[in-house]
């Protein structure tokens, strides 16, 4: 034999720095000019925020109530994440491409942007006619194009950036917006509240089904330009919508901050399915750049039999900090959170769901599956609480963590409260690595290795991906693919 | 410009006032540990429901109750009808009077703390304090600070002890004490505790006491430890437990923490298992009626590879009453081939209680098997109609399936006679209307 044999734990080790190696696929940087506000945040920027923007005065009130509101708050530390202290006077607070294009074609839109979008992959062109979903493409903080709107608007379906919703439909931001997250909620959806740039206002009227797939693709792009979405998605009673959110961002060595607060309304009858392709720039091999997401998430189920059903797979980002929550208000409503979360290298991740039961009837279901790699810390965080109304709560939650090397952890903190009786809850958390058997025997049947994983990892993260829109559960599979090439010896 | 100005902490009036009575004859060390611990105390001050670890328990009673700092045994303690080997300690202190060490074999020193300070001080030197945890919480710092009594049992090497030794703990009305325990097994030795917290008053006390009771556990190489914690504290007390436990190679522990009555109980159970191959297991029964407040807070770190901790917690709770559970698994980096269970179910029988548990699990090594489970709800409908099916009215039907419920736990003492009584008294506690039925 003249095979050298490398022990297991040095094959291990020799794919696993080949992994690390590997360049951020979408790593690239559009060279656009912007107007960028220079960095540092006082009442002054948020004012001058709300004047580029030509908001009306409720808006600025309420930026200014939150700004106050943030300026009392302390930064979060109970996370099971560590990073350097953010400074909040060092992140520049609102960036828009100069050129601000009010187009009726693609043909009008800035070519370098669209060669950005076929990069990711994501031809505007494409996707209008073969996918059926309409692209609020936002790059960076303004909105630069919105396609499919009168198509929804026969059906009476208001999809538009937030900032034309305060123009346009102001009593119903006035009405839902912080409804459902609170401006004092917590330190960054407080920051949000006060700095937020844009993002995806839908408004589905009632008994509507909504006719297509909607669909945002962020990017951020300039340097050190803190990103603050807000999303606000409302259905009426007895409508349904589904909404993708889907991201990518160039490579750079800042630690960026993106804080975004989404909010979700559902009246009686009413049905949101919000997915999430999360591919962020997750940082180098030593954990230099990467983005910060610190997100707030919140839906509620107002009517009943209403339905929230939360979707993600968080693959990219250096820390991720999220909780996708429902409030189960309305009697037989129903909250669903499917969520695969991968860290490898140096990426940290605390996620989870809250599960708030009120009405009588309520049942959630919780799937997490977390995936280590490298040098990841991966833990799932969550609460299913039973008030003393909540006749018949269901709650089943299964937390799965597969663990790939030896330096990596998975973590799991679920917090389970009831004060019910009749309330029936599961909690269930399993924690192993990748099976030596499976391997062996997807590899004794002619797989490679890389494919065998992939194949025990899709079959992990099955569950979740099948709650996944068709376009999306191929990019998820995809994004997993890459990220775990070799990562098992 | 404002400036802020510190709140002085609240002391509750159950400290002692200035410097505690000094031990007679402690050396120099132990009035060392206690000064700091004072001083730490002091820095720290006691937990509040902001506190992570506190968020679901209320101190509010605790901090204002009117108790003193005890200094001696007032009444005798009220026996339990056996035969075993016994400690009592009364209001935290020794009662020698009562207590019966005949019987047990050589090769084992069985004392109370204030007699092993001033005899076998050395000994105790090594370990005392050992255990506790770094982040050590303010009642852990008091009982540091002014633990005067307690139990302490050195088994040395390959001695078997096969009786349990018993220990009584007993309190009056309006004390606040603070016991501190030691068990030190040597390698290849087996040894039983079964503690017992209650009131010197009979049954049904309605005593104000403060328990703050802590013990230390070190099993040597290959010993096996059985640790029985039995708690039926008056039902306006407060028991504030620790037991924490240092495992090295082979060493098997087992922790039964059976919390019966008490206005709030605490327990805090941590092990660490240090040496390969050693084993942990903890089980726990809550049964809380009333406006009982029970709490079990629990951890096990696997610091070093292929050990195994089984972890059971079972939780009844009729009445207003309310637990709380914290189950922390810690797998360090290397502590490969790692097998970690953790169980808790809950059973909630009436409208007005509350159960909030945590289970937790922190893993840093991949090559492990940790699970675990927990489960909140009432009695199965299914299970109940077909009892009634069977002609047995809902009511004993009810009681049949709790019973059932809470002896899983029971059926995991290994000391018969402890096992014979817990299964009455917790058939009797629930069967107490429907007698002739079965």
């Amino acid at each position: 034999m003249n095979e050298v044999v490398e022990n297991p734990a040095q094959e291990q080790n020799r794919e696993l720095s080949e992994l690390v190696k590997r360049e951020y696929k979408e790593g690239f940087f559009t060279d656009i000019e912007s107007d960028t506000l220079a960095p540092g945040l006082s009442e002054d920027v948020v004012r001058i925020i709300s004047a580029k923007k030509n908001e009306p005065e409720f808006m600025l009130e309420y930026r200014l109530k939150a700004f106050r509101k943030w300026q009392k708050m302390k930064e979060p530390e109970w996370a099971h994440i560590d990073y350097p202290k953010i400074d909040f006077q060092d992140i520049s607070y609102y960036s828009a491409p100069k050129v601000q294009p009010q187009l009726e074609s693609l043909d009008e839109v800035d070519p370098k942007l669209l060669e950005t979008y076929e990069r990711l992959g994501i031809p505007l062109e494409e996707q209008k006619m073969l996918a059926n979903v309409a692209v609020d493409a936002v790059f960076d903080s303004v909105s630069v194009r919105t396609t499919f709107r009168e198509t929804l608007s026969e059906a009476g379906v208001i999809f538009m950036p937030i900032s034309e919703a305060v123009h346009e439909h102001p009593e119903l931001v006035k009405k839902y917006l912080s409804s459902v997250v609170p401006v004092q909620d917590n330190y960054y959806a407080a920051l949000n509240s006060a700095v937020f740039s844009d993002g995806s206002f839908v408004y589905i009227p009632k008994g509507v089904r909504c006719p297509m797939e909607l669909s945002t693709y962020f990017r951020i792009n300039e340097m050190n330009t803190g990103q603050f979405e807000r999303t606000l998605i409302i259905a009426d009673e007895g409508s349904y919508v589904s909404y993708l959110e889907g991201c990518t961002a160039p490579q750079r060595d800042e630690n960026q901050l993106h804080a975004a607060v989404v909010e979700l309304v559902a009246h009686k009858d009413a049905e949101i399915k919000y997915s999430t392709v999360q591919n962020w720039y997750p940082g180098d091999e030593n954990g230099k750049g990467g983005i910060y997401n610190f997100v707030t998430k919140r839906g509620i189920c107002k009517g009943d039999n209403s339905k929230i059903s939360w979707t993600q797979v968080e693959t990219g980002s250096a820390i991720t900090w999220k909780y996708p929550s429902v409030v189960l208000q309305g009697d037989h409503s129903v909250g669903e959170f499917y969520s695969v979360a991968l860290t490898h290298n140096k990426q940290q991740a605390d996620t989870g769901t809250k599960m708030i039961h009120m009405g009588k009837n309520t049942s959630s279901t919780i799937i997490s599956k977390g995936i280590s790699a490298g040098h990841g810390q991966n833990a799932y965080r969550g609460l299913v609480k039973v008030l003393k109304g909540a006749d018949n709560a269901r709650n089943f939650s299964q937390c799965d963590s597969l663990l790939m090397g030896d330096r990596c952890g998975a973590h799991t903190f679920p917090y389970v409260e009831v004060q019910n009786p009749s309330a029936n809850l599961e909690h269930e958390a399993t924690t192993s690595k990748i099976s030596e058997d499976q391997l062996f025997y997807l590899m004794q049947r002619g797989l490679s290795e890389e494919a065998a994983v992939s194949m025990i990892v899709n079959g992990f993260c099955k569950e979740v991906f099948r709650e996944l829109p068709m376009e999306f559960a191929v990019e998820a599979q995809k994004l997993l693919d890459i990220s775990l090439e070799g990562a098992v010896g | 410009m404002s400036t802020v100005t510190a709140t002085p902490n609240h002391q509750p009036s159950w400290l002692p006032s200035g410097s505690a009575p000094a031990l007679r004859a402690a050396p120099g060390w132990f009035m060392e540990l206690q000064d700091k611990a004072e001083l730490d105390y002091q820095q720290l001050g006691l937990p509040g429901v902001r506190d992570e670890q506190w968020r679901y328990t209320s101190l509010r009673a605790l901090k204002s109750a009117e108790l003193t700092f005890a200094t001696g045994p007032l009444n005798e303690a009220q026996l339990p009808d056996s035969d075993l080997p016994r400690l009592v300690f009364v209001n935290g202190c020794f009662n020698a009077l009562q207590s019966d060490l005949a019987g047990l074999p050589e090769g084992l020193l069985c004392t109370n703390l204030a007699n092993a300070l001033e005899h076998h001080a050395d000994r105790l030197e090594k370990v005392l304090g050992t255990t506790l945890p770094d982040a050590a919480h303010g009642f852990q710092l008091l009982n540091s600070a002014y633990c005067r009594d307690g139990y302490v049992l050195f088994v040395e090497q390959g001695t078997i002890i096969d009786t349990p030794i018993e220990v009584i703990f007993q309190n009056d009305a309006g004390v606040a004490s603070h016991c501190r325990n030691l068990v030190v097994a040597d390698a290849n030795s087996q040894c039983t505790i079964i503690e017992r917290h209650s009131s010197t008053q009979p049954e049904n006390s309605h005593d104000v006491y403060l328990s703050n009771c802590l013990t230390e556990v070190v099993a040597g190489q290959g010993a096996h430890v059985d640790h029985y914690k039995l708690q039926s504290e008056s039902t306006e007390a407060f028991h504030l437990g620790g037991i924490f436990i240092d495992q090295a190679n082979s060493a098997h522990v087992t922790s039964h923490n059976i919390g019966l009555s008490g206005k709030l109980l605490r327990n805090d159970v941590i092990a660490r298992l240090n040496g390969s191959g050693s084993h942990i297991e903890m089980n726990g029964l809550v049964l809380g009626s009333d406006q009982e407040h029970m709490d079990n807070h629990t951890e096990v770190v696997h610091a070093v590879p292929n050990c195994t901790s089984d972890e059971f917690y079972k939780t009844v709770l009729d009445d207003h009453s309310r637990s709380v559970f914290r189950g922390r698994i810690i797998v360090a980096q290397d502590a490969q081939q790692t097998n970690a269970d953790q169980q808790n179910n809950n059973l909630l029988l009436s409208p007005d209680a509350e159960a909030d548990t945590k289970p937790q699990l922190e893993i840093y090594a991949d090559d492990v098997k940790c699970s675990h489970g927990a489960t909140v709800g009432q009695l199965e409908q299914k299970s109940l109609f077909y009892l009634q099916s069977r002609g047995i009215n809902l009511e004993a039907a009810r009681a049949l399936l709790t019973f059932a419920f809470a002896n899983e736990v029971v059926e995991r003492i290994k000391v018969d006679s402890i096992k014979q009584e817990l299964t009455q008294l917790i058939a009797g506690e629930l069967m107490n209307d429907i007698e002739g039925v079965l």
